[in-house]
């Protein structure tokens, strides 16, 4: 007996139970933390290779009936997945208010994000798409402010066009295949024609919508800055995985055919988009949160350009990237989360908490050396392969461009870094630092994912060694002349 | 050939009311309409003159296969609808508030820069 | 490049201290050496020394009208209006380059 689909039952079944406790704090409390338990064990209960529900598997050339694929690729990213997700509901039960939807929707992300990076069917992938868009618009209401309710608002706004191209993308694939299932559809879609152009094309811009690329990127960004600083941390690991999902999958059914040569440029070209634009904007913020927002993009632009060179390397490196980035960019966030329940996040008003909380002032400052790509951080290993990767395919300039975005990273993080830490305030304002209770379940997940850092980065190999057997299997080596 | 003729225009007609109107309430029902005029294109392609996709159990799986439309369109179609009903209830609501606070629904005013 | 008068146009917004005003040339300077690079890419990948040419008189042209990042930095707002028009634009721009290879 296989049980992959308790990936993705499980938490919709606690989610269901957790909105029918409403009101009972102390059980919803208990379930919580045992649901967080939980969620770590589930990525080790699966078999891998090909899962049908309920043993629907081709029939007379028909395939229908929901398809996972599982693999140590697959496995690793929801390894990841399910560590940060634990240590976010963790954090979460420190906070009293509307705490049960909170866990409610954070479970249902997990299982839409989960099935996204399984999916073997696109129709399994569009619907769990549609979901995890109103999940995160939902988990931003939840902060309830006038802001959160508006960035809201036009994140669905524009992400209903993006999804509704995506479904109409969908409806070419379709035609001129006459299946969904991915390993099938891949045989039907040798040779081109305008409606598997069309299919590719919107599919491009699910992708660009799901993941925060350019032309996305505000709304994304507006979408974590207006958010609590766990519920971001939530957030942006969604979207970095939906755009590790929905990339493999692209990859899957494109990559190395003859016409997929311009896609793939932009492709390319969208993820040094988002790099660039993610990190010029991040340093033009005087909004600690909404800085560390525009980063996600930025570093999602790295992933991007890392799975679009489509190389083995490029592939693994990319995934890599992600993985680490969901790791030090959540202790971000979190570290965002303590430091405004002391003072707001606006970085013109905070300073001189170093001597307040030296502990935690260490851990950050680890994940801002791991951001910017600082030795020995699991940062610098990633963008080291990221940077190898486009060598190794003879693109120079893209690792130049790649380097100099650390570089604007880095100052960035650094300029934070001071007016938090470091700019001296007086008096009155400590005196009000030291009235305010600093959330103790929060600094034990800074605590976990900090370590996680470092030990990534001393010994890169824990990870990448799950992920070369998928990326040889999809990847395609070509050089540049 | 008409259905899709219908479902390109309505397809249009949605982007051109989201991008061009400036009203929340009416980009919201141009929404709609795209949602619509792509919902149509999936049913339009899984149509082959066949009869409805329901199976009965005393009809063999080749004989279904051969004389109804294709099923899964229909499955898809039925969850979009679902799907976009409950994107379009949030949306309406999260409208309401915004109204209820500027006294107008113009998309400039309420979603401005903040 | 004058470093005072830049100084100047941050204040009016009311953060003229020298850690915001080197960021926002960090930023200036990454967003030139996007367009330098992104132009030498595209040049060669596509052996056109035309469109380099191009590439980089649209570079001087951004460079005559310095400091380009407050108007980077409007276009990027997050009124609705200006995203639905970026997102126009990117509809076009994607479709225009992933038609460009089709042999029909």
């Amino acid at each position: 007996m296989n049980f992959l689909p308790m990936i993705i039952v499980f938490p919709l079944i606690m989610a269901i139970i957790m909105n029918l406790l409403h009101g009972k704090e102390k059980a919803v409390k208990y379930l919580t933390f045992a649901t967080a338990i939980v969620l770590i064990a589930l990525p080790f209960i699966g078999e891998y290779g090909y899962y049908y529900f309920s043993g629907h598997g081709v029939v007379d050339g028909w395939i229908s009936g929901i398809a996972y694929l599982y693999n140590p690729a697959k496995q690793a990213v929801i390894i990841t997945l399910s560590l940060i997700a634990s240590l976010v509901l963790i954090t979460g039960m420190g906070e009293k208010l509307k705490n049960n939807m909170f866990v409610t929707l954070s479970l249902m992300g997990f299982a839409s994000i989960s099935a996204i990076v399984l999916a073997d069917d696109i129709f399994n992938l569009y619907v769990f798409f549609e979901i995890i868009s109103i999940v995160q618009a939902g988990l931003v209401f939840l902060s309830g402010t006038e802001e959160a309710y508006k960035a809201g608002l036009r994140y669905m706004i524009i992400g209903s066009v993006a999804a509704a191209l995506m479904l109409l993308g969908i409806t070419f694939l379709l035609a001129s295949t006459g299946t969904l299932n991915i390993s099938d559809m891949k045989h039907h879609l040798l040779t081109d024609n305008p409606m598997v152009y069309g299919g590719l094309l919107l599919l491009i811009v699910g992708l660009a919508y799901g993941s925060g690329l350019p032309p996305f990127h505000n709304i994304k960004a507006d979408l974590y800055a207006r958010s609590k600083g766990f519920i971001s941390a939530m957030l942006q690991t969604y979207s970095k995985f939906v755009l590790v999902g929905l990339m493999l999958i692209i990859l899957k059914l494109f990559n190395g055919l003859s016409y997929f040569s311009s896609a793939h440029a932009v492709l390319i070209a969208l993820g040094v988009l988002a790099m660039v634009f993610g990190v010029v904007m991040a340093l033009l913020q005087s909004d600690y949160k909404k800085l560390l927002a525009y980063h996600a993009i930025s570093q999602g632009g790295y992933v991007a350009t890392g799975l679009a060179l489509g190389t083995p390397l490029g592939i693994v490196a990319g995934i890599f990237h992600a993985i680490n980035h969901v790791i030090y960019k959540s202790a971000l966030f979190l570290g965002a989360y303590i430091v405004s329940c002391k003072r707001g996040s606006n970085l013109h008003k905070l300073g001189g908490l170093l001597p307040l909380m030296p502990y935690v002032a260490f851990m950050v400052l680890c994940a801002k050396l791991a951001i910017s790509g600082v030795p020995p951080f699991n940062g610098f290993q990633s963008k080291w392969m990221l940077a190898e990767a486009a060598m190794q395919v003879n693109m120079p300039e893209i690792a130049i461009i790649m380097i100099i975005v650390s570089i604007g990273t880095f100052v960035s993080m650094m300029k934070a870094f001071y007016l938090i830490y470091l700019k001296p305030v007086d008096e009155e304002t400590l005196k009000e630092y030291q009235g305010k209770e600093v959330p103790k379940l929060a600094v034990f997940s800074l605590f976990v994912l900090t370590a996680l850092c470092i030990i990534i980065g001393l010994d890169p190999s824990l990870i990448t060694n799950y992920l070369w057997d998928y990326a040889r299997e999809i990847g395609v080596n070509y050089c540049l002349k | 050939m008409a259905s899709f003729i219908t479902s390109g225009l309505l397809v249009v007609i949605g982007l051109y009311g989201v991008f061009f109107v400036d009203n929340v309430l009416k980009k919201i029902i141009a929404l709609e309409i795209l949602g619509s005029g792509v919902n149509l294109a999936l049913i339009a392609i899984g149509y082959n003159g066949g009869t409805i996709p329901i199976k009965l159990p005393n009809v063999p799986l080749n004989v279904f296969a051969k004389e109804s439309a294709y099923p899964l369109t229909h499955a898809l179609v039925l969850t979009n609808i679902v799907i976009e009903a409950s994107m379009l209830a949030v949306m309406l609501g999260v409208s309401i508030i915004l109204y209820k606070k500027y006294k107008t629904l113009k998309g400039s005013v309420i979603l401005k820069e903040d | 490049m004058d470093y005072n008068k830049f100084q100047k146009d941050l204040e009016k917004e009311g953060h003229g201290d020298g850690i915001t005003v080197g960021a926002f040339f960090t930023g200036e300077f990454t967003l030139y050496l996007l367009f330098i690079f992104g132009a030498l890419i595209i040049g060669r990948v596509y052996g056109k020394t035309l469109m380099t040419l191009f590439g980089l008189s649209a570079l001087a042209f951004s460079l005559s009208t310095f400091p380009i990042i407050f108007q980077f930095k409007k276009e990027n707002s997050n009124a609705i209006n200006y995203q639905l028009f970026w997102l126009s634009v990117f509809l076009g721009a994607i479709a225009f380059c992933v038609y460009l290879t089709a042999r029909w």
